[in-house]
C-alpha cells in the first residue's frame, strides 16, 4: 500500500537518526506542527467571554421576561437594552471562526419569526401584555435555548488542551 | 538500518481502528443520551401545557406558540449535535496525531538501541 504524505513525511524524517539523537523532543514538536498545518480544525475553540456574556444575556433576558405581565410600552427602555445586549453577543459569535452551529442558534433565539427569545417578544408587543401562566412557561424554553448555546461551549476544545497536547510532545 | 515501515503502518491501522470505534461509541451515547432527556422534557411539557389548555390557563394561541418552541429546541439540539460531532471528530484527530507521533518514535527508537 502506497503511503500518504503523512505516512512519508514520518518516515523520512525517523531515517535521519543524527536529527533523532540531537534534537529528540524538537522533532517530536516539528512533526506535530507539520501535520497539524495539513491537517487543519474543524470546531470552535471554547471562548471565555463568550460564555460570560452568554451568562449575562441569559440572565437578563429572563429578568426581562418576567415584566411581560406590564404593558410593552412602560418596558420598552428595558427590552432595547436586553436586545442591545444580546445583539451584541451574536455580533461576538459572529467573528468566531469554525462557529457555524453556534451563529445559527443565536439566529433561532432572536428571530422574531421563530418561538424562542425574539418570538417572545414580538408577542409580547403585539398584545400588549401577556398573562403570567405563559410567561411562566415560556421562560424555561429560553432557559433552555440558552443552556444549549452553554452545553455546546462548554464542550468545545478549551485552549489548554491544545496547548497541553503540544507541550507534553 | 531502515525502521520496518510496514510494522508500524501495522500498529498505526490497529491503534487508529480502536480509536476509532472508542470514540464513535463514546458519540453515540453521549448523542442518545442527550436525546432521551430532550424527549422526556419534551413529554413533560406537553402535558403540562395541555392541562393548562384544558383549565383554561393558556389560550389556543399560547398553547400552539409554546409547541413551536419546543421544536426550535429541537432545532438547536439537532446544531448542537452536529457541532459535538465535529468537536469530536477533532478530539479523535489529536488522538490520531499522538498516536501516530509515539508510534514513529517508539519503532524508530527500537531501531536505534
Amino acid at each position: 500500500m502506497k503511503p500518504n504524505a503523512c505516512q512519508t513525511f514520518i518516515l523520512l524524517v525517523s531515517q535521519n537518526r543524527f536529527i533523532m539523537k540531537k534534537t529528540y523532543q524538537g522533532f517530536r514538536i516539528l512533526i506535530i506542527l507539520a501535520i497539524l498545518s495539513g491537517c487543519g480544525t474543524s470546531a470552535a475553540f471554547f471562548d471565555q467571554m463568550s460564555y460570560k456574556e452568554t451568562i449575562s444575556a441569559k440572565v437578563e433576558a429572563l429578568a426581562l421576561m418576567d415584566k411581560a405581565v406590564d404593558d410593552y410600552s412602560t418596558q420598552e427602555a428595558a427590552i432595547e437594552e436586553v436586545n442591545l445586549a444580546m445583539q451584541k453577543v451574536y455580533e461576538y459569535e459572529k467573528n468566531r471562526e469554525n462557529n457555524a452551529e453556534t451563529i445559527r442558534m443565536w439566529e433561532i433565539l432572536l428571530d422574531p419569526e421563530k418561538n424562542l427569545y425574539g418570538g417572545f417578544i414580538k408577542r409580547w408587543e403585539s398584545q400588549s401584555k401577556l398573562s403570567k401562566v405563559f410567561v411562566d412557561e415560556a421562560k424555561p424554553q429560553i432557559e433552555k435555548a440558552f443552556d444549549i448555546i452553554l452545553g455546546l461551549e462548554t464542550k468545545k476544545v478549551k485552549p489548554e488542551e491544545a496547548n497541553s497536547f503540544l507541550n507534553n510532545n | 538500518m531502515k525502521p520496518d515501515f510496514e510494522a508500524i503502518f501495522q500498529d498505526l491501522k490497529t491503534g487508529a481502528m480502536d480509536l476509532s470505534k472508542l470514540t464513535v461509541k463514546q458519540y453515540k451515547d453521549e448523542a442518545q443520551a442527550d436525546i432521551m432527556a430532550f424527549l422526556k422534557d419534551s413529554k413533560e411539557s406537553l402535558e403540562r401545557w395541555t392541562t393548562l389548555l384544558a383549565a383554561g390557563e393558556l389560550t389556543i394561541s399560547d398553547f400552539e406558540w409554546l409547541v413551536q418552541s419546543q421544536k426550535d429546541l429541537l432545532l438547536m439540539n439537532g446544531l448542537k449535535q452536529t457541532a459535538l460531532s465535529k468537536i469530536r471528530l477533532e478530539h479523535f484527530k489529536t488522538s490520531v496525531l499522538n498516536f501516530v507521533v509515539d508510534t514513529a518514535i517508539d519503532h524508530v527508537a527500537k531501531e536505534l538501541s
